[in-house]
């Protein structure tokens, strides 16, 4: 048993995506004292990417940023896996007006779940088909 | 896409199409002679809503004819004409009357940018809670969400006008300010 979780440390510590941080042996005590509060305990600082609001733990052990945005950067991959997983189906409309609202909400949360480069591309078909020399 | 509210911007990463080409182009001579900002359906549509559109609306604060002339002078020279007249003081006296005069490239009438003065109070509060947003290459300042999305709903409320507003709403939910929503929609419902 211990031999497996010492083997599943190694792999996890292998994992793709990875925040690794340099921290000097004065620093290691001062940052003991956060690393088990909870995530939201002590919110009295802003996330550096997106300035919301953050827990003194994520400050320290999450490189000062808030989940999300921490996530997204150190696990990329991780991320994308979770959002191709939660894949959302459009409801049909009773008619066409109906239908119309129905993709407009089922497009925003495509555009919410993917990344700006995979929506554009597909928005940029219809309007670049629209103009020939511009 | 994020939007930072409290610091009214919104960083787009996305892939620019013909259309914003064109805008950025425009705009890019516009600012060096006039403040601007992006309105209506093209806001929708470089937030990613599924459709095209002939025009771009946008203001331009009131400018005497001495600095509109240098403005149409910039654009001519840059490739840009008015499909409305071809004489500035022509051209001038159109949108000193509160009409919308348009910009396209020379010879190709579409896309084109239809630029106005605002006249009523409520169009020119649209210079004081503009959003910026940023493009990996280029800015735009475009109308607030919540301009955006009442102006769509209460005033224009064509199908078209309601899905522009409707994206925007499911886009960026939980940060919109609602109240000021409904102070827009009351102060619309009581215009002539």
């Amino acid at each position: 048993m211990a031999e497996e979780n010492q083997k599943k440390q190694f792999d996890d510590l292998w994992h793709p995506g990875a925040y690794i941080k340099e921290i000097s042996p004065t620093e290691v005590e001062k940052l003991k004292e956060t690393l088990d509060k909870a995530h939201n305990e002590n919110m009295n600082f802003n996330c550096k990417k997106c300035d919301k609001k953050i827990s003194a733990h994520n400050k320290d052990w999450h490189d000062c940023m808030c989940d999300k945005c921490f996530n997204e950067t150190y696990f990329p991959d991780e991320t994308q896996t979770k959002k191709k997983v939660e894949k959302v189906f459009m409801k049909p409309g009773r008619n066409n007006q109906e239908d119309r609202i129905n993709f407009v909400k089922f497009w925003a949360n495509y555009i919410k779940t993917h990344s700006d480069k995979e929506w554009s591309e597909q928005q940029n078909i219809l309007i670049d088909g629209q103009f020939s020399g511009t | 896409m994020e939007y930072l509210s409290n610091k009214k911007e919104i960083i787009l990463n996305r892939e620019l199409n013909k259309l914003d080409r064109f805008a950025l182009d425009f705009t890019r001579i516009l600012e060096k002679h006039a403040d601007y900002v992006i309105i209506s359906g093209y806001v929708s549509i470089l937030l990613g809503r599924s459709r095209a559109t002939d025009d771009i609306d946008i203001f331009i604060k009131e400018l005497p004819f001495g600095q509109f002339s240098e403005l149409y002078e910039d654009l001519q020279r840059n490739g840009f004409e008015c499909i409305n007249a071809e004489a500035p003081k022509e051209v001038f006296s159109y949108i000193k009357d509160g009409l919308a005069i348009r910009f396209s490239r020379k010879n190709a009438p579409t896309p084109n940018f239809e630029v106005k003065f605002p006249k009523r109070e409520i169009d020119k509060e649209t210079f004081s809670d503009f959003i910026t947003v940023i493009l990996p290459s280029g800015k735009f300042k475009i109308s607030s969400l919540e301009r955006q999305i009442a102006f769509k709903r209460y005033y224009l409320k064509s199908e078209k006008d309601i899905e522009d507003a409707l994206h925007i709403e499911e886009l960026f939910k939980k940060q919109l300010d609602y109240g000021k929503i409904n102070k827009l929609k009351s102060i619309i419902e009581n215009m002539d």
